[in-house]
């Protein structure tokens, strides 16, 4: 009895042994994918899907580039496998970019597969590209890093971080997706000759991209959308002393509230009342005026002066969102919690957001002068 | 050794036997099943569920302690209780074969893709199998072990509290169910509290000083609790559509903690519930163990815990795919629940017979 | 019919087997002829006659101390008649001997027997070899007391007397080993130790059949009731402080002549983490000490297993920032990262022992050599990543801050279960382990008390002097492991 359960023993630990075998993705013989990017090139009948991936090197100085026409990510996927001489994976992937044309015509389909493929995180971040994603990918002459995937990468994490730009990644765009209250965004990159800029956010409604909130206006956004941790302000304020004065507010926070002010015969097709508050505050670190920080009154003028610009460049910035009947604020979830169930279900959210009266007000709080006293 | 289990012991162990089985779907199954904010929901059914607890209580007092065993057989020929002993312990490998299964199904989604899921199957049996032959107390301890290594990773949801928005949680109430407010859908969400019945086989190992309904009801409530918690940072996290569309969505809780020295915590955080799965196969297997040593008492030690493992590892070879796995999971389930009900209400009837009979035979004299 | 009683007696217990009694010998009175049979042959056998008064001395003379031989034997007998010979062997000091066994007993214990007419008389004149007190090598604290135990029982035993000052300490004293014949001594307080333990301590130390047991190390392994497992189940220690602190906290300690470590029981799993270096500082700072070492003990267990299922299963846990330079320092060896992982620990533990073995004089100089030069060489040569060297080397340090070796070599042995099972199933492996000795350890148990006290069975109190070392004014009652009848630490019943 006692020879057989060895043999038992012995055996089940060699087959144990092989178990994992196939599973293996010994790191330095898998190639890791960073960067995919997805766009449409040919006309007409001919419009195709292109696929482009970087795999980097770990040398930190060039990257793999594939490009190659397919009908969906995975088939291009297989196609690459061919090509390179480790096993290509997707667990590290860290930004997926959509070509503008491609983004006009929804995303979806080609997310599906990232929200199923458990290896892939929900971390990435998605991205409209203004200019050819390939083309991006290919260059690795950037000063400020030398693959495009690693620079992309630290760009937007820093930029997100300050709340300057909405954080998109695969989990909230996938979360906004399917809430019918409110409309996912994304970050629009654009290139330029020596570097990559954050040029924008895209729009969306449902999963196509039908518009595009400025670089310059992108701080009113955040402003709009969720509330700001550290950004920096800078405003142009127009005032009745016939002078354009300018005003930047650093280490700037900020909270939003948004009520539901009334939402009276919302069946019938009236429109309905919502009152967005935003309170923000920061460091006054540049003011090119008239005004005098000693005093108190020309305090608090500059102050008002800066809740009206703020309070007419995020109602242009809200009246561009309702015509493009894109909601990325959200307001569709305050109104759904405010009406009842069934009236919801019938609501069509994108005329009713269209119509709506909404309406700013902006509370400024200027925290510090800086250093300076006047 | 013959020591008695103590309070903690058994709570921690309740906890870990509860805490485990339905819980990577739970979020998106009390989505599915009751729509909006169906956390509210699930309260209640803890509320359902203790007073399953307390119905085990009765018959523990009423008992004074005795297993259930003794009562039965004391009320019931022999030959009507063997075969249903029989066929409960057969039925109960097969929840610890589905419930142990399940959780390597889970896992070979995740990580290991292409491997032979019955070889870490076996694998995990064979650690059932040492555990089953320790004395219960010894498994006890070993559940306390694993709780101290595993309760840490309620504190994970703190991550989300950044994304956590309360106007997603929305103001309806059961609103959007797929499938419609029907009571089997309700009962699905139930099954996530399949555990606490498992203390009736416990009745000859505790006495007095155990208090083993304080063990058990802390344990209970204390998975509750802790569900609660996990449901309500969930349903503030993902919005509801989506909720229901994810399969396993605290797996994708766990996908967005990112931390500056580790990322994608998941690969660590969902094994280490591999314990939890061992405390419950090894409970179940312990339950279907104690139906056999009654039928034949006087066998040697290791023998009947070695037939049962295999018969646990062989019932594995059974379902092979994950929707199939989850589908006769559910259905075991199912009738868990129902045994959890019927048997206590059996004893208490059987009891009160007996205490009539007494009574009689009393009065006679 | 043959297939079923197989089955039947594959199931059912068959009957208990009879075991049989030893009868005792018979005693034998001891004659000279007979003692002179036993040790002839042996150039340290001594028999010195005294005609004149008709009196046989025998004895070893590489046991007994010249001042000794002296005053008992050579004056009282040279120059003696008959009659003071009796006088002489009246004296307390000349003990009467009726069994042969005995006789011979004392003669090897360094006494020496005197025969005279008819009766056998033992007299102790033994001054036995060893060295002084020094520190103990191998468990050295920073502040605190340097004296060690030695190898003669005696010298340890009087150690203690003189740290622990009380009438109710008690030695027993019994012996082992068939050719031995080794003195061990169980010590414990009278009221602060549970008898139970005392006795069943006894009982197995008697049940003993060994031909010699030289150390406590090895006595340990005979009296312990799970000889599989990996785990230590008696603490041992060289520190007379460290035994006089378990003697009062109600544990009993043994020794072993020619052993300079005590043995202590009953013991946790958690005790052999503690050193007496953090009663000595101050609670906070010890606090933070066994904190460490609890890390420790976390980190040589898993940090090489986790590298190596991190770089061959689950390459998404590696934050971007590493996953470069970690592809980078792997890119030139040839190994997967399981046999990388496993060709450097176990050359670390060739080091290890090796150096163990050296004299200092070349120890350091091979320490430098090999860990430096080679690990340094081996990098270079793509056989290892530098990230291995880190975690293999890191991992190496960790064992060492536990302060019990013999729990330290257990865990290094597990580290090499787990680095294989991370090898084979990644995190669900190294997890898995961990399971299967979390659930080993639930099943040892030591003196009767489980071995995970106090984490199960749960005791809140004894945390404080476990995974903590709680302030003086806190621990107010002595661990629930020593069972003992008297719990306030403060107070002994009169």
């Amino acid at each position: 009895m006692s020879i057989n359960k060895r043999l038992l023993m012995t055996l089940t630990a060699v087959m144990l042994m092989l178990t994992g075998c196939t599973d293996q993705h010994i790191i330095e013989r898998a190639g890791f994918v960073r960067t995919i990017a997805y766009d449409l090139s040919g006309e007409g009948e001919n419009t195709k899907l292109r696929v482009t991936v970087s795999i980097p090197k770990s040398n930190h100085e060039d990257a793999i580039v594939y490009s190659t026409m397919a009908e969906s990510g995975k088939k291009a996927k297989m196609i690459f496998d061919r090509q390179n001489n480790r096993r290509l994976v997707n667990g590290q992937l860290r930004q997926v970019i959509f070509g503008e044309r491609l983004a006009r015509r929804g995303v979806w389909s080609n997310m599906d597969t990232l929200t199923r493929d458990p290896s892939i995180g929900s971390r990435l971040h998605i991205i409209v590209a203004e200019s050819d994603p390939h083309h991006i990918l290919i260059r690795n002459d950037y000063p400020q890093g030398p693959t495009a995937g690693e620079y992309i990468d630290t760009l937007i994490r820093t930029e997100a971080k300050a709340g300057e730009i909405p954080d998109t990644t695969l989990y909230t765009f996938t979360r906004d997706y399917y809430d019918d209250g409110i409309d996912p965004v994304a970050t629009i990159l654009k290139e330029e000759k020596e570097a990559l800029s954050v040029d924008g956010i895209a729009l969306f409604k449902n999963d196509q991209y039908v518009g595009k909130i400025d670089a310059d206006d992108r701080m009113f956004f955040a402003l709009l959308h969720h509330g700001v941790r550290a950004g920096d302000l800078n405003v142009s304020i127009q005032t009745d002393r016939n002078a354009e004065e300018q005003a930047t507010l650093e280490y700037l926070s900020s909270k939003r509230r948004i009520k539901v002010l009334s939402t009276r015969d919302i069946r019938e097709g009236r429109p309905i009342q919502v009152a967005l508050r935003i309170r923000l505050s920061g460091s006054l670190l540049e003011y090119i005026g008239a005004l005098d920080m000693k005093k108190r009154t020309d305090q608090r003028k500059l102050e008002a002066e800066l809740e009206k610009t703020i309070n007419r460049k995020c109602q242009k910035l809200i009246d561009h969102m309702q015509e493009k009947k894109s909601d990325p604020m959200g307001i569709g979830q305050y109104v759904r919690n405010s009406i009842p169930h069934s009236v919801w279900k019938q609501l069509k959210w994108e005329e009713v957001f269209s119509k709506a009266d909404i309406s700013v007000h902006v509370d400024v709080k200027i925290r510090d002068y800086g250093k300076m006293l006047h | 050794m013959n020591e008695k289990l103590s309070a903690f012991h058994i709570a921690t162990l309740i906890y870990m036997i509860e805490n485990n089985i339905v819980l990577f779907a739970l979020p998106r199954l009390v989505a599915e099943n009751m729509g909006t904010n169906g956390w509210v929901g699930y309260i209640f059914l803890a509320l359902v569920s203790t007073g399953n607890i307390l119905l085990y209580l009765v018959v523990y007092r009423m008992g004074k302690g005795r297993s259930m065993f003794d009562i039965l057989e004391k009320s019931l020929s022999k030959w009507i209780l063997y075969p249903v002993y029989a066929g409960l312990a057969v039925f109960y490998i097969m929840i610890a074969s589905f419930v142990g299964k399940n959780f390597f199904l889970i896992f070979q989604m995740i990580s290991f893709q292409t491997s032979n899921v019955m070889f870490i199957f076996l694998l995990f049996c064979i650690m059932v199998y040492f555990l089953l032959i320790k004395p219960v107390y010894s498994i006890g301890k070993a559940a306390t072990v694993f709780a101290f290594m595993t309760w840490w990773t309620l504190l994970l949801t703190s991550y989300q509290a950044r994304e956590w928005k309360l106007v997603r949680l929305t103001s309806y109430f059961f609103e959007d169910p797929a499938g419609g407010q029907v009571l089997h859908n309700w009962a699905e969400v139930y099954t996530s509290f399949i555990g606490y019945e498992l203390c009736i086989f416990l009745f000859p190992y505790v006495n007095k000083k155990s208090k083993l309904f304080k063990g058990v009801l802390y344990g209970h409530l204390l998975t509750a609790l802790a569900q609660v918690i996990v449901l309500l940072t969930a349903f503030g996290f993902f919005s509801f559509q989506q909720l229901q569309s994810l399969l396993y969505p605290i797996i994708d809780m766990l996908d967005f903690i990112e931390m500056p020295f580790i990322n994608r915590v998941e690969n660590l955080v969902f094994v280490i519930f591999v314990f939890g799965n061992l405390i419950s196969t090894t409970m179940f297997s312990f339950a279907s163990l104690s139906m056999v040593k009654r039928i034949f008492p006087k066998t040697r030690p290791k023998r009947l815990e070695f037939l049962i493992v295999l018969g646990v590892f062989i019932v594995g070879f059974y379902s092979k795919y994950l929707s199939q796995s989850e589908y006769q999971l559910r259905r075991v389930l199912f009738t868990e629940i129902g045994i959890a009900f019927i048997l206590p209400m059996l004893l208490i009837m059987v009891l009160l017979i007996q205490k009539l009979r007494e009574r009689m035979n009393s009065h006679e004299h | 019919m043959d297939i079923f009683a197989k089955i039947k007696h594959f199931f059912v217990a068959g009957e208990q087997e009879k075991t049989t009694v030893k009868e005792p010998e018979k005693n034998e009175h001891p004659s000279l002829e007979h003692t002179i049979r036993q040790f002839e042959n042996s150039m340290d056998f001594i028999h010195r006659t005294y005609p004149h008064c008709k009196v046989d001395v025998i004895y070893l003379a590489f046991l007994v101390g010249n001042d000794q031989l002296l005053q008992e034997i050579i004056q009282p007998f040279t120059d003696a008649d008959e009659e003071q010979v009796k006088t002489v062997l009246s004296r307390s000091q000349y003990v009467v001997v009726v069994d042969s066994k005995e006789c011979i007993n004392g003669i090897l214990n360094g006494k020496a027997a005197v025969f005279f007419r008819d009766s056998t008389y033992l007299v102790d004149i033994a001054k036995p070899a060893g060295r002084s007190i020094e520190q103990s090598e191998t468990e050295t604290v920073i502040s605190g007391p340097h004296d060690g135990f030695v190898e003669n029982i005696g010298q340890n035993l009087g150690v203690l007397r003189q740290r622990l000052k009380s009438s109710h300490l008690k030695f027993i004293k019994l012996e082992v080993g068939e050719v031995t014949k080794n003195v061990v001594v169980i010590a414990y307080i009278e009221g602060l130790a549970n008898q139970e333990i005392v006795d069943e301590l006894i009982r197995r130390i008697q049940r003993i059949e060994y031909n010699a047991v030289t150390d406590s190390n090895m006595l340990i392994q005979f009296i312990d009731e799970n000889p599989n497992s990996i785990f230590p189940q008696f603490m041992t220690t060289e520190r007379p402080d460290a035994i006089v602190s378990k003697l009062v906290a109600g544990r009993v300690a043994g020794f072993v002549d020619g052993s300079p470590s005590g043995f202590t029981c009953p013991t946790a799993f958690f005790d052999f983490f503690s050193s007496p270096d953090d009663y000595y500082q101050r609670w906070l700072i010890g606090t933070a000490l066994r904190v460490l070492r609890f890390i420790g003990f976390l980190i040589t267990i898993s940090f090489t297993a986790f590298y190596v299922s991190v770089t061959t299963y689950h390459y998404e846990m590696i934050p971007h920032t590493m996953l470069l330079n970690l592809t980078e320092s792997r890119a030139k060896v040839p190994f997967p990262p399981l046999l990388e992982a496993l060709l450097m620990e176990t050359t670390i533990e060739l080091l290890r022992e090796a150096g163990a073995r050296l004299p200092t004089k070349v120890g350091q100089t091979i320490g430098i050599v090999g860990g430096i030069v080679i690990g340094q060489a081996a990098v270079q040569a793509g056989f290892t990543s530098n990230i291995l060297i880190i975690a293999v080397a890191t991992s190496a340090i960790a064992s060492f801050v536990i302060p019990s070796y013999i729990m330290s070599a257990s865990i290094r042995l597990i580290r090499f279960g787990l680095i294989i099972m991370a090898g084979i199933l990644g995190n669900l492996g190294l997890l898995m382990a961990i399971g299967m000795v979390v659930i080993h350890l639930a099943g040892v148990t030591n003196m009767g008390t489980s071995y995970l006290t106090p984490l199960a069975p749960i005791n809140f109190k004894d945390m404080l002097d476990t995974y903590i070392r709680g302030p003086f004014w806190a621990l107010r009652s002595r661990p629930t492991i020593v069972r003992t009848p008297n719990k306030k630490i403060n107070k002994m019943r009169k």
